[in-house]
């Protein structure tokens, strides 16, 4: 086992206008659980395949434990991928599927027989091994596109959104396999996902990804309560966070923060001061649905849409004439009607604030402390 | 539209076709002449025809043949009735046309017997077969020395003179040759051949008779010369070398002039006496003959217009033409107005006419040309052993057999390891070593054979080659087999309708499905099932003098016999077998891999410009393939092709590529494979899309290497798709006739036939063995379905 160490690694793809990954410097930790989330497009299959040997390295260096795999083919790399297709031998039987890295490694015929039927047990496949991929379900045929990685013992983990085609319930159900797999084999693992919930629930470590850009890295927890700017804020957590353009306002020694002639909120100096704001700037507000209180408070509401999920409710509504949501435990939204005024308290230590220009994160209302765990390379 | 309206469209369809058939007996009063001439000549021929026309006033339809296939027109349309009444033709055919009833014979009322006075009577008796009389001669063409007046003040006087000058004059790093011509060619060495008293037929029995004392003395005088002759000139080389003053003497025919250039200072004289024999070396005479069709439909016309061309119409064809016509009276003082050169040169192919032997018109002679020239080939350069194909076939076994123990030994289905058939794949291919050895030695060894034993070789495969005596059957068994067969069919149709109904399947509106099926029905009976039936009760005949009689199974008796010769005679069915199955395996194996590598390559990323090399590789095949067959052809060839002239500007020596089996059938091989490996890159590549890139890319990260991931994911998984093309490419390889007739023709000696080919020769070129082409062709449709349902009894195994 051993971890991962990725320096300045850009890519570019010939033909292509820009390149599609722009330097990217990650450290993954021996055991780590590592997810790399971002909207389609970011680079993470990229980033995925770089590591796995699949791609090539336009520039940078990429090491495995203490050696530099730049050069090195997929096949001496040591890791093992699990793909969003699966990618089941379709002409081989279970079993076949899973030894065949073994076999092509001369595996002694004794040994891959004793590793498949461990993994088959550890996955209950056991009872398909003579079948052919096609004959599966497609909770079956994941199990088998892991078990084929885990039957090798490699020293990391590839998954390219390894969940994506399987059903809402199925979906939930593996997540939770994934983890306790994690937690048995504490291998070294690299999961790509476009999907948030997956990347708090299973991830040690989430690296955000946009446009070739290693945005943030951190626990997830640091992630969700500080996000490095406003494309971490919005993309982590759900509902997604709110963001409203706000003026900094000073009256007496006392901050507060105005949306609309009509609604401001009071904000702790401390807030703006290492926001490093001054009277009279714009800045962006962030907040997510969760933090709000409704019915009372300075900042005033007009209600669109109240969608009930049940013990939650979803309130639509525009504040300082943008959209606005908020997340409300269905009796406080009970008695609210389309076009009904309303009013907001916004909790100091609830603020995120952003710089209008740059989206830079500028300050959040609760500092990050050290339980969070966050290991550095927040920034 | 109804079914009525549908009648009356088929009856127009019907009476269009009919209309050619109206015309013609409209016409009917016309005489319908055909000749193979170009240039002057024709112009010569239809100026004559348009003298006779407004003579007579009566009208004479004049068709020019191409030359290639002329004959064979003639022999399927006269027996049709779409011949001709009248054609001029060479005269070498006139037996097999008399025996199969072609032409007719002019009897004492058709010409006055005082006209025949007129022609030189060596012309008049070329045209003799069986006593009778069977066209009046046109013109005549025989060899004589055309020398450079310039190298050669006087022309050799007899044999010894000429070796003299031929050592004298020769000097082969220069590229000067005192003589040239093809040497190898029995119609040119028939010179020596009749001037040491040798002969083909025996002139008291009549059987061909090659092995003789005075045949193998002109094979050894041949050799002499050949030391100082170029090796393998053509017609075009050989007018090169003597245009360029590089040769100082040819021996040629009078067509030769017309490619020597104006200025060059040349005479021709009548061919030396031979000084071992004391006789007059003595070329071939062909003479160019109008024949009579037996089919002919005003035979007093016809007759007219065939003595007006030979007689009066001599004059214009001699002058116009150019010709050296057959009717004497043309040679008399004052008639022709030549220039003295002309004129001199006139007088010694006269001259030569008293020291010629007509070309014999037997039906025999057409199967003396290959074997008597293999066997001048034999003597004077030796040749290469037969069993040539045989060990081929051994070594590719050797080695598929090895290779196939090498990849069981890792399994591709079951994963399973066999160390041991590594090792067994090893020995097995090493064991082909000592037979490609072997292959080396025997082919090295070209050296010349004793002329009589080559001559009693060539003299045996004559023999084999002419149809055996045909022995009437009884037709009595094999038609109540077919009507037996017919019987157990109609059962079986029987059965099948009874037990659709008894499951309920219902018969209604079976007049429309009828009319759906029937063009369907009619297409495939008259394209398939009849031409099927027809060629296999053809098998069972033997075509004889114009009559099919009814052997049964002697053609198949035959066949398999071998033909009664060794099986490294190229003749024998086992050798064409042995090639055929030489010449479909290795095609298939080249373009399925040819076509699979460019495939995969063209599937790659780093490649630019794909679509274009996609376009450009298809092409070979979007072009008709006797096209690229006649390319190759060209490039294959000796002297001007391309493929020798790299050979040769990158310091290697050219290739004969069609003197040995190995070059030659390498030549078809190359031909085939750029026609054949695109199907299989399309075919491949079309597979490749269906595979996903994950499946090699999950291989990849599991450790398999570039081979593993070729032969355990991608291989498999393309075989369903490749295993159907791969049996289409066979069954059209096994019968490409193209590529072989176009490209190597079969040469050397037949030994680069493959089964169609080969029918076709018996059928076409070995005096028109229809019966025993037909059993070649039954066997090779036999062998094919056996291929293809065992091809796809392992293609349902696999899946």
């Amino acid at each position: 086992m051993a971890g991962l160490t990725l320096r300045g690694i850009i890519k570019r793809y010939v033909d292509a206008p820009s390149d599609t990954l722009k330097g990217i410097d990650l450290d993954i930790l021996d055991g780590e659980f590592l997810v790399l989330v971002g909207p389609s497009g970011c680079g993470k299959s990229t980033l995925l395949r770089i590591i796995a040997g699949l791609e090539s390295i336009t520039t940078g260096t990429l090491s495995i434990g203490d050696r530099e795999v730049n050069k090195l083919h997929p096949k001496d790399r040591d890791i093992a991928m699990v793909f969003q297709s699966y990618a089941l031998y379709p002409h081989m039987s279970v079993r076949r599927n899973m030894s065949f890295g073994l076999e092509v490694r001369k595996t002694p015929k004794a040994e891959i027989d004793k590793l498949v039927d461990e993994a088959a047990k550890l996955l209950g496949l056991e009872t398909q091994l003579d079948k052919l991929p096609k004959a599966l379900s497609g909770g079956q045929r994941q199990r088998v596109a892991m078990g084929r990685a885990i039957v090798r013992r490699p020293k990391v983990f590839l998954f390219d959104e390894p969940l994506s085609n399987l059903d809402a319930a199925l979906r939930t159900q593996m997540r939770v396999e994934m983890r306790r797999l994690h937690r048995a084999l504490a291998t070294t693992t690299v999961y790509v996902t476009h999907d948030q919930i997956e990347a708090m629930t299973l991830a040690d470590r989430i690296a955000v990804l946009d446009q070739g850009i290693l945005q943030q890295v951190g626990t997830p927890m640091t992630l969700f309560h500080a996000p490095a700017n406003r494309f971490v804020a919005g993309f982590i957590g759900s509902p997604a966070m709110n963001f409203l353009e706000a003026k900094v306002l000073s009256k007496g020694g006392q901050f507060s923060l105005e949306l609309d002639p009509k609604s401001s909120l009071v904000v702790a100096s401390s807030v703006i001061e290492r926001a490093g704001l001054e009277a009279n700037d714009t800045v962006i507000l962030g907040l997510r649905p969760q933090d709000l209180n409704l019915g009372v408070g300075t900042v005033h509401g007009l209600v669109d849409v109240v969608e009930t999920l049940g013990w939650e409710s979803h309130v639509h509504m525009k504040v300082a004439g943008e959209n606005f949501l908020a997340a409300v435990e269905t009796a406080q939204a009970h008695d609210l009607r389309p076009g009904s005024a309303i009013q907001l308290e916004l909790p100091t230590a609830a603020v995120h604030l952003f710089d209008p220009k740059t989206g830079v994160a500028l300050a959040h209302g609760r500092e990050p402390s050290d339980d969070d765990g966050s290991k550095g390379a927040d920034e | 539209m109804n079914s009525r309206h549908l009648l009356i469209w088929l009856a127009c369809l019907g009476l269009l076709a009919l209309a050619p058939a109206l015309e013609s007996t409209a016409l009917a009063e016309e005489i319908l002449l055909w000749h193979a001439y170009r240039g002057d000549e024709k112009q010569a021929i239809e100026q004559v025809v348009h003298d006779y026309e407004t003579l007579t006033g009566n009208t004479v339809r004049v068709l020019a043949v191409p030359d290639e296939g002329y004959t064979n027109k003639l022999v399927t349309a006269i027996p049709r009735g779409n011949g001709p009444d009248v054609f001029i033709a060479a005269h070498d055919q006139t037996g097999s046309w008399s025996e199969n009833k072609i032409i007719s014979p002019l009897g004492s009322d058709d010409l006055p017997e005082a006209l025949l006075d007129d022609f030189h009577p060596q012309t008049v008796e070329a045209l003799r077969y069986k006593g009778d009389l069977y066209g009046l001669p046109v013109a005549f063409k025989s060899s004589v020395l055309f020398y450079n007046k310039k190298l050669v003040s006087q022309p050799p006087k007899d044999t010894v003179e000429l070796m003299a000058m031929v050592e004298a004059l020769t000097n082969p790093e220069a590229q000067k040759y005192g003589l040239v011509y093809e040497i190898t060619n029995l119609y040119f060495h028939s010179t020596w051949l009749h001037g040491f008293g040798g002969h083909i037929f025996d002139p008291d029995t009549g059987a061909i008779d090659l092995g003789t004392e005075e045949n193998a003395a002109s094979f050894e005088f041949a050799r002499r010369l050949s030391v100082f002759l170029p090796h393998d000139v053509d017609g075009a080389r050989i007018s090169k070398l003597f245009n360029d003053g590089d040769a100082a003497m040819v021996i040629n025919g009078p067509w030769f002039m017309a490619q020597l250039g104006e200025d060059l200072d040349y005479g021709v004289a009548v061919l030396p006496f031979v000084t071992e024999s004391q006789q007059w070396a003595a070329p071939f005479l062909t003479a160019e003959g109008l024949f009579l069709s037996s089919e002919a439909h005003n035979r007093k016309a016809s007759l007219e217009l065939l003595t007006y061309i030979a007689c009066e119409g001599a004059l214009t064809r001699a002058t116009l033409g150019k010709q050296m016509v057959a009717y004497l009276p043309t040679y008399e003082p004052g008639v022709l107005n030549d220039s003295p050169a002309a004129a001199e040169r006139r007088a010694v192919f006269l001259a030569q006419l008293d020291h010629v032997v007509p070309t014999s018109n037997r039906p025999e002679m057409s199967s003396v040309w290959a074997p008597t020239q293999q066997a001048l080939r034999k003597a004077l350069y030796g040749a290469p052993s037969g069993a040539t194909p045989y060990w081929m076939l051994v070594i590719i076994a050797l080695l598929a057999v090895g290779v196939v123990f090498m990849l069981k030994a890792h399994d591709v289905r079951t994963g399973l390891r066999r160390p041991s058939f590594m090792l067994i794949g090893l020995l097995v291919c090493a064991s082909a070593i000592p037979v490609i050895w072997h292959l080396f030695t025997i082919h090295s060894d070209d050296t010349a054979v004793d002329p009589l034993t080559t001559l009693r070789e060539a003299q045996t495969r004559i023999e084999v080659v002419q149809a055996p005596a045909a022995i009437q059957a009884n037709p009595a068994p094999f038609v109540a087999l077919f009507g037996l067969v017919m019987l157990i069919l109609a059962g079986l149709a029987y059965r099948a309708y009874q037990k659709n109904k008894k499951r309920g399947v219902e018969y209604t509106d079976t007049k429309v499905a009828a009319f759906y099926v029937a063009p369907a029905t009619i297409g495939m009976f008259t394209l398939v099932i009849a031409p099927f039936l027809v060629g296999t009760a053809l098998s069972l005949f033997s075509y004889e003098r114009g009559e099919f009689i009814f052997v049964g199974l002697q053609n198949f008796a035959r066949l398999f016999s071998g033909e009664g010769t060794p099986l490294t005679d190229s003749l024998s069915f086992y050798f064409t077998l042995v090639v055929t199955i030489l010449w479909t395996g290795l095609n298939v194996f080249l373009h399925v891999t040819i076509g699979l590598t460019l495939a995969l390559i063209l599937r790659e990323p780093w490649l630019k410009l794909r679509g274009f090399f996609r376009v450009l590789l298809i092409i070979p095949w979007a072009i008709p393939n006797y096209i690229t067959a006649l390319i190759w052809r060209g490039m294959f060839d000796y002297e001007f092709g391309a493929i020798n002239g790299i050979l040769k500007n990158i310091g290697l020596t050219p290739v004969a590529w069609f003197d040995d089996f190995i070059t030659s059938f390498s030549a078809n091989l190359i031909t085939n494979t750029w026609l054949g490996f695109p199907f299989m890159m399309v075919v491949t590549l079309g597979a490749l899309q269906a595979i996903p890139r994950d499946l090699e890319d999950a291989a990849a990260v599991d450790g398999a290497s570039a081979w593993q991931r070729f032969r355990f994911i991608t291989m498999p998984l393309l075989k369903p798709a490749l295993m159907p093309a791969v049996v289409l490419g066979s069954v059209w390889t096994f019968n490409m006739f193209n590529i072989i007739y176009l490209v190597s023709q079969g040469n050397p000696d037949s030994s680069t036939e493959i089964l169609i080919s080969e029918a076709y020769k018996w059928a076409f070129e070995r005096q028109y063995q229809y019966g025993y082409a037909a059993a070649y062709a039954i066997i090779v449709f036999f062998i094919l379905v056996v291929y293809s349902r065992m091809t796809s009894r392992i293609l349902e195994a696999d899946a």
